[in-house]
């Protein structure tokens, strides 16, 4: 079973590459009530007040075990975003977060077809206190 | 005769998945005297479009296990799947025959294909017909009806729900039909969410009124309903739709088919699963008394 609220606590923490803390990633729910081809998504803009703050095109999404680019899942046509599994996303950020409570700030863009273009892209706006442990 | 009674998975939503599981709502559904189960292919089959065959064993064991009957199987043709630029009719058929096997692996009479659009009014992308056309000797094949929904805000009354009437005429086909979302008879407003401004949120959620008598104008072609609702009240009235003259019309367009609910309402946990019985109760109360 997933986390109700679409930031998942569960799964936020630091990356760690070849040594060093190169970023953070976290746990996001599909907020929809249907899953997704992965073209359809445009992006996730985060921010975490006076730490980190990147637009759209800047995260990397795992889907499906799968980590690309925005520009990667527009172009996929095979990947998904499945309602079960929440996407991993991670945010670029030398030296990492430390341990601590952070008010995680996020906004997710995604292109629904069967709703008028005038009013797309659709935004989820989504905020959450989340906890690195270590 | 005497109207059938279901449920959508969709009013089940942020449960799913979250406090209940397949099993659990199968569970609520059979409690509530209801026959009918309802699913969205991509919000419903993990590993869509690929289910494990344990899945697919497992789900018609618990259709088994609860004596319900699958229904109605919500599919989408994401016209817009990549960005800037649309599909062509080849592979909107494509999606729309994907989703007809799956529907049918799973034992569903209806597929309901949410179809992209392309005006404010919701005109559907010009390549329906064609991918339409193109699926239906698979629709006949399987059995399966396909049924776009009319849905707010598109009246019966409007040139969309024209075509769809022109291409069964033209085609001949038994296997393409209207499904009516009851949210086309709202008559009153949902209430404001916090930070919704009146002035610029969609004009039909104050509600579309379109008059229940319409339904008789196309009673030929209605396949499937789905009994939207948002909130049933502590004094066993729907703040929005009116039963009432709804279900008159319906069984005076002789429909015999399904009730499926949808509620829409607010995402509280498990404010769903009391709101659809508060909604079996109040049209099985209206049923018995219709003329």
């Amino acid at each position: 079973m997933l986390e109700r609220e679409y930031i998942q606590s569960t799964g936020f923490q630091n990356v760690i590459e070849d040594g060093e803390l190169t970023g953070f990633q976290f746990k996001l729910r599909l907020p929809s009530y249907r899953g997704m081809w992965a073209s359809l998504i445009e992006g996730c803009a985060v921010k975490i007040e006076g730490i980190v703050d990147v637009p759209h095109d800047v995260p990397l999404w795992t889907l499906q075990g799968r980590t690309c680019t925005v520009e990667e899942l527009d172009a996929s046509t095979d990947l998904r975003w499945q309602l079960e599994e929440p996407a991993i996303i991670t945010v670029p950020l030398a030296g990492g977060l430390k341990p601590g409570i952070y008010d995680l700030q996020i906004e997710f863009r995604y292109r629904m077809s069967y709703i008028p273009i005038e009013h797309q892209p659709s935004v989820h706006k989504a905020s959450r206190k989340v906890v690195i442990v270590k | 005769m005497s109207f059938k009674y279901g449920v959508s998975l969709f009013s089940f939503t942020n449960d799913y998945d979250v406090v209940l599981g397949l099993e659990d709502a199968m569970n609520i559904i059979h409690d509530l005297g209801a026959t009918g189960i309802e699913i969205l292919g991509e919000g419903h089959i993990p590993n869509y479009p690929n289910p494990s065959a344990a899945w697919v064993d497992n789900w018609h064991a618990l259709l088994q296990k609860h004596q319900l009957e699958a229904t109605n199987y919500g599919c989408w043709i994401d016209t817009r799947l990549h960005k800037g630029s649309t599909i062509d009719a080849k592979t909107g058929a494509e999606m729309m025959q994907r989703d007809l096997k799956l529907a049918h692996l799973l034992g569903f009479k209806y597929a309901r294909p949410k179809i992209g659009v392309v005006s404010s009014d919701l005109d559907p992308d010009p390549i329906w017909d064609e991918a339409i056309e193109r699926s239906l000797d698979l629709a006949a094949e399987l059995d399966v009806t396909i049924c776009p929904e009319i849905h707010a805000p598109t009246p019966i009354k409007h040139p969309v729900v024209d075509g769809y009437i022109d291409f069964i005429q033209r085609t001949g086909t038994k296997h393409f039909g209207l499904l009516i979302d009851t949210g086309i008879f709202q008559d009153r407003p949902i209430p404001l969410k916090p930070g919704q401004d009146p002035k610029t949120r969609p004009a039909f959620l104050d509600g579309l009124k379109v008059n229940p008598r319409d339904l008789l104008d196309i009673k030929d072609y209605v396949v499937f309903v789905q009994a939207k609702f948002n909130n049933i009240n502590d004094d066993f009235e729907d703040d929005n739709i009116p039963w009432q003259p709804v279900l008159q019309a319906f069984k005076d367009c002789g429909y015999e088919g399904y009730l499926s609910s949808e509620y829409e309402g607010d995402r509280l946990p498990w404010r769903g699963v009391d709101q659809i019985r508060r909604q079996h109760a109040l049209m099985r109360k209206i049923e018995a008394s219709l003329n």
